[in-house]
């Protein structure tokens, strides 16, 4: 029950730093990710620049537990500066999770991100409540820094490289840092990682 | 003479009177990251008055090409870009006779 509470919470971690989890009317973006211990799929569209809704599913393949529901973000706060910008969204899901072979329970996670990036640093940090019925209640922190090697022109591929650290209460509240790189290239934005433990981390997202 | 003079008036005239394209820069705010920015472009791209868009993150501007009969306010442009995310700081118009006052991205 432990480690599937760990494991759920460790892939939750992973979403809400690859992308803006908001984009522009209409707009459409799929988000995957995937480590050593789980497949997820986030499909949301963003009705008004303020909020988007979608649905995650959740594999946890070393648990065979999975997680589905509905996803609602919206964007509390956003900060346009001359040469940087500030958001901070808060997010819900509702859905259940269930063992392979048993009966779904009511899950769910509520959420909050901050983050602040110019053209080559870029802060971000989250806190996350997790409960469902079946599997227990915890909570989690993440942080991230990020830094560009050089400052792309539109339309050019743009490289950054992330440190990262997650403290999570279901894993023995251990910080468990991380390295990641992250390509974007137009729509397209593609990370590849590492733990400190070798647990490799490969996540991307497609907007259209 | 005289009749030199009304040929080329009538030749002239319909030239004279063609619409110009206008070319308009944004000045933006919180214009920093290129996957974001594409919010501009597929807004912009929805528009049958925009021919083309470029995105200069160096400078925080949107430079838009707009097709010749083309109007578009400045309340709904500064929309546009509050939708897509950013912050409208100042709005610049030129005709554009040649239509590239920029390397405007096809449509």
């Amino acid at each position: 029950m432990r480690f599937l509470t760990a494991a759920l919470c460790a892939v939750l971690a992973a979403a809400p730093a690859v992308a803006r989890p908001v984009s522009y009317p209409g707009g459409v973006t799929l988000m995957q990710e995937l480590d050593p211990m789980m497949g997820s799929a986030l499909l949301h569209y963003t009705p008004d620049r303020h909020y988007s809704v979608g649905g995650r599913y959740l594999r946890l393949r070393e648990a065979e537990a999975n997680l589905a529901g509905g996803q609602v973000t919206w964007l509390a706060r956003r900060w346009n500066m001359p040469s940087a910008q500030a958001n901070v969204y808060v997010t819900g899901m509702a859905g259940g999770a269930w063992r392979d072979g048993e009966t779904a329970r009511p899950g769910g996670f509520v959420e909050a991100q901050a983050d602040w990036e110019n053209r080559r640093v870029m802060l971000m940090g989250m806190a996350r409540l997790t409960h469902a019925d079946n599997l227990g209640t915890s909570d989690m922190q993440m942080a991230r820094i990020g830094w560009a090697p050089y400052a792309g022109d539109y339309g050019d591929a743009h490289l950054w490289l992330f440190a990262q650290v997650m403290r999570d209460s279901a894993m023995q509240d251990e910080v468990q840092p991380a390295i990641v790189g992250r390509i974007l290239y137009r729509t397209i934005l593609v990370e590849a990682g590492v733990t400190d433990r070798g647990g490799l981390i490969l996540n991307s997202v497609f907007r259209f | 003479m005289k009749t030199m003079f009304i040929a080329l008036l009538l030749v002239a005239a319909p030239l004279a009177a063609a619409p110009t394209p206008e070319a308009v820069t944004v000045k933006v705010n919180g214009l920093v990251c290129d996957f974001c920015a594409r919010s501009i472009e597929a807004m912009m791209k929805k528009r049958p008055d925009v021919s083309g868009v470029h995105v200069d993150l160096d400078k925080g501007e949107v430079h838009l090409a707009l097709k010749a009969n083309a109007t578009l306010d400045d309340p709904t442009l500064k929309k546009l870009i509050t939708d897509s995310g950013y912050a409208v700081t100042g709005i610049e118009r030129r005709a554009s006779p040649a239509g590239r006052e920029f390397q405007a991205r096809p449509q």
